[in-house]
């Protein structure tokens, strides 16, 4: 398992606990909080991993102090360059390799932008590239891209984070061509062979309700949704 | 700080070293843990 920066990691790490998930493994960039929890509690074991047994495999670590002194001299851990954690092809080496990141927006054709509103810098790339192309390439492995269906403004206004296109600015993390599992609180999808006009009916179906109609106005004036296809969407996506 | 096992390359020989800077005044940075909301918990 993966997990990137931000609130996520450690919701991710509550769920997985409420779930009795066991026997999990780390390959990640980022050691959090929410996997020192998880391997105190036995969640994480590394003991059915494939690559590095027994290891929570990471490149640094940030966190509470707690997650300071349960690291300190603790051997089911090992620090590894960044060149070898978030190298695709080793990280495809780990069966069933999970990448969970989230996203600030994306868009119909797929592109998922978690760096930028528009010009505005909010983080680095990261490793969200490398994971999500390396647990694609993992047999048995996943890659999500995680986000809320909407934000809210500063003026109050709600707003769509899927979006018919990325805006002026913004930079793209992940590319359509490598983007496969994307979640909303409405559902998960996967744009993984997908035509670009299913691509754009299955994220339109994990949008916000208030949003879905217009999404599909404008992907039909963008023509992603060609016109011969247009009003079939019901019977097959529903 | 911390003292973590590496899978390799994790320490840095003496010779590549050009300054130490010793410091007890500031602590390690740490990072924050917001709570999963219930837009996160939801299915």
């Amino acid at each position: 398992m993966q997990l990137g920066i931000g609130g996520m990691p450690n919701i991710i790490g509550q769920l997985l606990m409420e779930h009795g998930k066991k026997d999990l493994g780390i390959h990640t960039e980022m050691f959090t909080d929410s996997m020192a929890d998880l391997i105190e509690e036995g969640v994480i074991t590394g003991r059915k991993t494939s690559l590095n047994p027994g290891k929570a495999v990471h490149c640094f670590a940030a966190g509470s102090r707690r997650m300071y002194d349960f690291m300190d001299h603790n051997t089911s851990l090992a620090g590894f360059p960044v060149d070898y954690t978030n190298d695709p092809y080793i990280i495809s080496q780990n069966e069933k390799q999970v990448a969970i990141n989230s996203a600030i927006a994306v868009d119909l054709t797929g592109q998922v932008c978690s760096e930028t509103v528009g010009y505005r810098h909010i983080s680095g790339t990261g490793g969200q590239l490398d994971f999500t192309l390396g647990a694609y390439m993992s047999k048995g492995g996943k890659a999500f891209t995680c986000l809320h269906s909407t934000y809210k403004t500063k003026d109050g206004e709600v707003e769509s984070r899927i979006v018919p296109q990325l805006e002026r600015g913004d930079v793209v993390t992940v590319p359509r061509s490598v983007t496969s599992y994307v979640a909303t609180e409405y559902g998960v999808v996967n744009l993984k062979g997908k035509t670009s006009w299913e691509r754009a009916k299955l994220l339109i179906s994990i949008a916000h309700p208030d949003f879905r109609d217009e999404l599909e106005r404008e992907a039909e004036e963008k023509n992603i949704i060609p016109k011969t296809l247009r009003g079939r969407k019901k019977r097959s996506f529903e | 700080m911390p003292w973590v096992p590496g899978g390799y390359d994790e320490s840095i020989h003496i010779s590549d070293v050009d300054f130490i800077v010793e410091n007890e005044k500031y602590e390690i940075p740490e990072l924050g843990n917001p709570d999963a909301t219930d837009v996160d918990k939801k299915k």
